[in-house]
């Protein structure tokens, strides 16, 4: 088995007229044991979320590749200590570390006493943002969390009073819907199908988990910049994005580069940051 | 179906019996490049300053080893003359110019005629092929080919209305964000009317009558010939070719 990955992220044209910086990150890593890539979205009225999106993209890869955690809920623990260190040690606030946790990974297996003894992928979503994953037989499946009124529960809010002050704000009733979760499948040589489940304050808060089988060939992670390009359903986009030339190298900058070139050729292109990150596993491969 | 020539390396054929060489694609690391395709003339009556024409064309690498592009550049150089079999031969394909051994120049030598015409179809045919494959892969590419002689054509198959339809072909089909093409006459203040003609036959996009074939001659194009690849390669992304640089030579 062999494992590729990289990452590619761009500013939307909102952002760049308005002389704002872009508040989208990737980042892609392999180590002995695996691979993750991330990406974090920084909420645009926030302080210096592009700062902030950078340093939870990095810790995420880095609570998972260094210090093993292939458990979402380690994980998070482990980003919410490093992201409080990172925040204070550059003497940022709060507003700046309003950023999305979205990663994806691949565990090669043998890490002995683990969940992930064998090869297994995981993709989670914390915030607001998409997923996807493509089958060795070619089944697309995209998932995609999104917040009403575009509110999400940024990793930021972990402290108890910034936790109960976004409850305040979202209603205060846990069990009140405020998202929902789409999930697209196509492709595969099996019908297409959508589903969309409306998810309560509580679940939404804990972000999104799907673990993938372990004959995946390509796991993604999107920003929500996909959802805003002017002209596209988020399922093109997504789709068009995943549509790689080649796995080589900087396939993604690469399929990236060629995506903004169409939409911009056609008048289209991201309104917001957009952000993308892929692993690629070659399962023929020695 | 390219055939494997060692690990980095692949030769593509071309139309007509020809072939070129380009670094094997799936191995290249940046997201976009600028192709370089250098023919320089080794008929016969180069043969008087052939270490200065080579001397030129290593001048013109060695520049482009210090552009700040020079990570996304490709280049390949070969020989025109009648005595090559197929009137062309290349000395290096389309690889990075860390890969580039500059000795492989020495070898050249000068006799026969020229094939001016097949040198700038191969050339421009060889250009085109490798930037599809390229662009297949969403790289991002354009192209600069200087063709460099001493005189008109003697002998070739192909004519300029061939090399016309090749030069169209890649900005039509959209493989190549933008393609420049060169003819630079040499010693060649004879025929450089003809040089001309041919130049608007064909659709180049510049002629250039380098003079003499002296030292600071030779010196001068080396560096339109570097400056130019450095234009084209900082016009990618752009969408259109770069500002032709002014040959003050």
């Amino acid at each position: 088995m062999r494992i590729t990955a990289d990452h590619a992220f761009h500013i939307g044209s909102q952002h760049l007229r308005s002389g704002m910086p872009c508040q989208d990150y990737a980042v892609s890593r392999s180590s002995g044991y695996g691979t993750c890539v991330a990406v974090s979205d920084g909420c645009s009225s926030g302080g210096k979320t592009d700062v902030g999106a950078r340093i939870v993209a990095l810790n995420s890869v880095a609570s998972v590749l260094n210090e093993w955690n292939f458990d979402e809920d380690d994980v998070d623990a482990d980003c919410d200590e490093k992201d409080s260190i990172a925040m204070d040690r550059l003497g940022l606030c709060q507003s700046d570390m309003l950023a999305t946790r979205i990663y994806a990974l691949v565990s090669k297996g043998g890490l002995a006493n683990s969940r992930f003894a064998r090869p297994n992928g995981v993709l989670h979503v914390k915030g607001d943002g998409v997923v996807a994953s493509i089958s060795r037989e070619g089944r697309l499946v995209m998932v995609r969390l999104d917040w009403d009124q575009n509110m999400p529960f940024y990793p930021a809010y972990k402290g108890p009073q910034s936790k109960q002050q976004f409850i305040d704000a979202q209603s205060g009733d846990l069990t009140r819907s405020v998202a929902s979760i789409h999930w697209h499948r196509s492709g595969g040589g099996e019908d297409s199908s959508e589903t969309l489940e409306r998810v309560s304050l509580e679940k939404a808060m804990g972000g999104f988990t799907y673990r993938t089988a372990a004959d995946d060939t390509f796991l993604a992670a999107f920003s929500d910049g996909v959802t805003q390009v002017d002209g596209m359903d988020w399922r093109d986009v997504v789709a068009e994005l995943l549509s790689f030339k080649s796995t080589e190298g900087d396939f993604v900058k690469r399929r990236m580069n060629r995506f903004l070139k169409d939409c911009l050729a056609h008048g289209k292109g991201p309104v917001d940051d957009i952000s993308m990150a892929c692993i690629h596993i070659d399962h023929e491969a020695e | 179906m390219p055939r494997l020539d060692g690990a980095d390396v692949e030769t593509h054929a071309l139309g007509g019996n020809f072939s070129f060489t380009g670094a094997r694609i799936g191995g290249l690391g940046a997201t976009e490049y600028t192709l370089v395709d250098i023919a320089v003339d080794m008929s016969g009556s180069v043969s008087p300053f052939r270490s200065e024409l080579i001397s030129m064309i290593e001048t013109a690498i060695d520049a482009c080893r210090k552009s700040p592009r020079s990570d996304n550049l490709l280049v390949r150089v070969s020989a025109f003359s009648t005595h090559y079999p197929k009137s062309v031969s290349e000395l290096h394909g389309y690889i990075p110019l860390g890969e580039i051994d500059n000795a492989v120049y020495q070898g050249l030598r000068a006799y026969g005629a020229t094939p001016l015409y097949d040198a700038c179809y191969v050339s421009i045919g060889a250009l085109n092929a490798y930037a599809k494959m390229l662009c297949d892969q969403d790289y991002l590419v354009n192209g600069i080919t200087f063709i460099i002689t001493d005189g008109e054509n003697t002998e070739s198959g192909a004519t300029p209305t061939m090399i016309r339809k090749e030069i169209e072909r890649g900005t039509v089909e959209e493989f190549l964000e933008s393609h420049v093409s060169v003819l630079i006459g040499i010693n060649a203040t004879n025929c450089a009317q003809a040089l001309a003609s041919f130049k608007a036959d064909a659709g180049i996009t510049q002629f250039i009558d380098a003079g003499d074939a002296n030292k600071g001659n030779l010196a001068k194009l080396a560096a339109f010939v570097s400056q130019s690849i450095s234009s084209t390669s900082q016009a990618l992304g752009t969408g259109g070719p770069s500002q032709s640089i002014a040959a003050v030579i």
